[in-house]
């Protein structure tokens, strides 16, 4: 269960920067 | 399991943290009009930053932090960031280059360009000879010793680069927060790896006595600096311990699981088997030899589990000690636990705490049942034989397939190859338990 939890914790955190720095690329882009 | 609420609260506590720089240069809008690959690369740079700083304290074994995961898991986290942040950092000067900066950036550029091209090389060799250490035949203490050279200098290196070169670092906001960042980075690294040794050191704990407990296996017990009680600790946790002044053993930390039950007071052992360079000198402890210890850690314990009436113990050798520190606590403690417990070892000499658990297994709370399992019997063994199959598993477990909770402390080949059968045979993750401590 431990890797279980890491592995959804590891994508969390992979998913929500990559997500965050495209917009923030994107509002500074065209803001 | 974590803790969920707690652990919950650490992951969006570091989330925030990763993502606060981004969002308030965003929220600046500073230099409009780059493209999106510029502005892209920054934000890789900002992200990768702060991961980096935070590393540390993933890696400080802050009780705040491991509490609700354990080391078993913050460590692999650690590692798993590490690599993600040193593909951010790859992606930041293509990104930087491509949209807007041209070769000239790469090629002719200023000297905190060099100092980044610096960070980066650094961290890129660091997250190689972290992944790749075994394959590479780099012994852990010579890969600490550079891990600990490496980490610092990157941090250092990409500070001193984005402060001169980012133009984020405009705002009073984010100077601040830099500055934060690297003084928190810097305090945390120097307090795990200088102040908690050195204060370990000052109140040392005492070898009570080495025992064989079997085969080249030895059971050595501390106690605490006099005046002083020993720390709490759970079943099946672990603990790192230095010999300070045994002759002939080098003056190296190295974790072993704790093989006793807090219930046992006074005193703890750790049930170590000669099986390395440093392991196999074990034997020369002494009586009343100096031990730094900084404990306990870990959640390997089923008492974090209290809904799990019925649990399946997998052992592999010198595995056992956790689950043995698990099965002494039941004992004392009376639980209302049934418990089967496979034991695999190479052969019967091999077999720690054989009689301890033959005793256990007459009582009646908790309702023990162990089956031992030799890979390598000589003729006279009358019990199981052979690796733990799958054909094997689905006969010795039957029904508690359906219900069980598992717990696994083998060799990482051995973990591997049992959840998947363990999966095969219809158990869920969420019942699955192992020791995952590797570096």
């Amino acid at each position: 269960m431990e890797f279980h939890f890491l592995n959804r914790a590891t994508w969390l955190v992979v998913c929500l920067a990559v997500a965050a720095a495209l917009v923030a690329a994107l509002l500074r882009t065209w803001t | 399991m974590p803790s969920r609420w707690t652990a919950a609260s650490r992951l969006i506590a570091y989330l925030a943290l990763i993502l606060t720089p981004v969002v308030v240069v965003t929220v600046n809008s500073l230099e409009p009009g780059d493209t999106f690959a510029y502005n892209l690369g920054r934000c890789c740079a900002l992200l990768a930053f702060t991961i980096i700083v935070l590393q540390v304290a993933l890696a400080a074994r802050l009780k705040w932090i491991e509490k609700p995961f354990g080391l078993n898991l913050t460590f692999p986290f650690h590692r798993r960031m590490g690599v993600f942040a040193g593909i951010l950092l790859l992606l930041h000067p293509p990104l930087m280059i491509l949209g807007g900066g041209g070769l000239e950036l790469a090629i002719d550029g200023k000297w905190y360009i060099w100092v980044g091209k610096g960070a980066l090389t650094l961290i890129l060799v660091n997250v190689a000879i972290s992944v790749w250490r075994q394959r590479l035949g780099l012994p852990f203490e010579k890969w600490r010793c550079w891990h600990d050279f490496l980490g610092p200098s990157v941090i250092l290196l990409a500070f001193i680069h984005s402060w001169n070169a980012s133009v984020d670092n405009s705002l009073l906001f984010m100077k601040i927060l830099w500055v934060a960042f690297l003084a928190f980075a810097l305090f945390l690294f120097v307090y795990h790896r200088f102040y908690v040794p050195w204060l370990s050191g000052q109140s040392p704990y005492q070898v009570l006595e080495v025992k064989p407990a079997a085969k080249n296996v030895w059971t050595v017990s501390f106690i605490p600096p006099a005046g002083q009680t020993r720390f709490d600790f759970v079943p099946g946790q672990f603990q790192f311990v230095t010999f300070l002044d045994t002759p002939g053993l080098p003056e190296e930390e190295h974790h072993f699981t704790i093989s006793s039950s807090p219930t046992q007071t006074g005193f703890h052992t750790s049930t170590i088997k000669a099986s390395g360079d440093f392991t196999s000198r074990i034997g020369q402890v002494n009586p009343g030899d100096k031990v730094a210890v900084e404990a306990p850690f870990g959640r390997f314990s089923y008492v974090f589990h209290p809904e799990a009436k019925d649990l399946v113990f997998i052992a592999g050798g010198i595995g056992i000690t956790p689950l043995m520190s698990n099965l002494r606590h039941m004992r004392d403690t009376g639980a209302d636990r049934r418990v089967l417990l496979l034991y695999s070892n190479r052969i019967e000499a091999d077999i720690v705490f054989k009689e301890e658990l033959e005793q256990m297994a007459a009582q009646a709370k908790p309702q023990v049942q162990v089956v031992h399992i030799l890979t390598q019997p000589d003729g006279n063994w009358q019990g199981e034989t052979g690796r733990l199959d799958q054909e094997k598993l689905r006969r010795l477990l039957g029904g508690r397939l359906d219900h069980s909770t598992f717990f696994l402390c083998c060799p990482p080949p051995m973990i591997q190859s049992l959840v998947a059968i363990l999966q095969e045979l219809g158990v869920p993750v969420s019942r699955i338990s192992y020791e995952y401590f590797s570096l």
